[in-house]
């Protein structure tokens, strides 16, 4: 064992944390190395210090201080009633909007569908409906337009690239929600 | 079976099921523990009963988590770890945020409560090495404290940090080089400010 591995393992000497077989090499090495057993001297020395630093002991009301706070925490299964409280409320408010809806509508209320937002989606998904045929780049014209609005400015457009024509209806009745059937 | 007799376990059996007053066997048997190892971390007698108080009322509340198979002193040390290690990050912000706003605290955060021995000597010594284990790394401080004033062993030590047996070594190896040194520096510039003031 040489010097630097000794004197990383001087600490957990001193702690006898090491083996039988690795204490006896360490104290080999110190009997004849002097720098060694110097660093394990001072480093005795400086443990000695600290058990002997001052230890404060706990004051005289320490205890009965804990033991008065105990009495004032409340018990465990009375904590768990404002929180019970909060879910029962949450609860009530959701049944309550459920049923106001219910009796607003005379049915449950349904998750609304989904409305088309861009007028290259409205052209995407007629196609795909098989009412207009499309060409790609055509839908690559229209997919800067954003706003539904422009769906009447464009209606003399579009009513070019219906095929075949559809009577008395417009690509509107689709973005407001109307069902069209073929 | 008198209270010293009965061991952590059945204390705390006694405790969940009603007899709340049998805690304080548990608050005699670890408090003078607790606060040694919360005042080498602090630096602060009288911040040590304080925190060490609340030590002890979290361990009330958590006791219906402990499982007894676990070493017990190793469930109270791990919480008295953490709420002392709370109590340093909230000190750091007040002198940050104090720094930030140029303002000096009316109290240091880290008080030097004076060493309450006759002997002025070692009430000197005492507090040279209580400051200067205040500089060491947390890390280091923990294995350190534990290691050398509570006697655990470094398998001891693991069960209450949870860090690899080898890394405690290091940690307390590094702690005490960097102590004495600090020490032998601290008493090399007193020295010199000794011999500056004989000239």
């Amino acid at each position: 064992m040489n010097c630097k591995r000794v004197r990383l393992k001087l600490s957990a000497y001193q702690d006898r944390e090491l083996t039988f077989l690795q204490s006896q090499e360490l104290e080999r090495h110190m009997g004849s190395c002097l720098a060694c057993k110097a660093e394990w001297e001072s480093l005795n020395e400086l443990v000695n210090h600290l058990g002997q630093l001052t230890t404060p002991a706990p004051d005289s009301g320490f205890s009965s201080r804990i033991m008065a706070g105990l009495r004032t925490q409340p018990e465990k299964k009375y904590r768990l009633l404002p929180s019970l409280a909060y879910t029962l409320a949450c609860l009530m408010i959701f049944i309550s909007g459920f049923l106001l809806e219910m009796s607003a509508n005379g049915q449950p209320p349904t998750t609304p569908q989904p409305t088309i937002t861009t007028f290259s989606a409205v052209l995407t998904e007629s196609r795909d409906l098989g009412l207009l045929t499309v060409q790609d780049s055509t839908l690559e014209l229209f997919s800067n337009l954003k706003q539904i609005s422009l769906v009447k400015k464009q209606d003399n457009l579009l009513s070019k690239l219906l095929i075949p024509p559809l009577q008395g209806t417009s690509l509107r009745s689709r973005v407001s929600g109307d069902t069209y059937e073929k | 079976m008198t209270n010293e007799l009965l061991s952590d376990d059945e204390v705390i059996t006694s405790v969940l099921e009603g007899s709340s007053r049998d805690f304080e066997i548990l608050i005699h048997r670890y408090s003078s523990k607790i606060i040694n190892f919360i005042n080498g971390m602090t630096a602060d007698r009288d911040e040590a009963q304080s925190i060490a108080q609340d030590v002890f009322l979290k361990i009330y509340q958590n006791l219906p988590y402990y499982e007894k198979q676990n070493k017990f002193s190793a469930f109270i040390f791990r919480i008295a770890k953490n709420m002392t290690l709370n109590w340093l990050y909230r000190q750091k912000r007040t002198v940050f945020f104090s720094r930030l706003l140029g303002r000096e605290l009316d109290q240091s955060p880290v008080r030097q409560a004076p060493s309450r021995t006759d002997e002025p000597e070692q009430s000197e010594r005492d507090e040279k090495i209580t400051q200067n284990l205040r500089r060491l790394p947390e890390e280091q401080r923990i294995a350190l404290i534990l290691k050398i004033y509570l006697e655990f062993s470094y398998k001891q030590i693991q069960e209450i940090s949870g860090w690899s047996i080898p890394k405690i070594e290091t940690l307390i190896s590094r702690a005490k080089s960097r102590l004495k040194k600090n020490i032998e520096l601290q008493e090399k510039n007193s020295g010199f400010v000794l011999q500056a003031r004989e000239k």
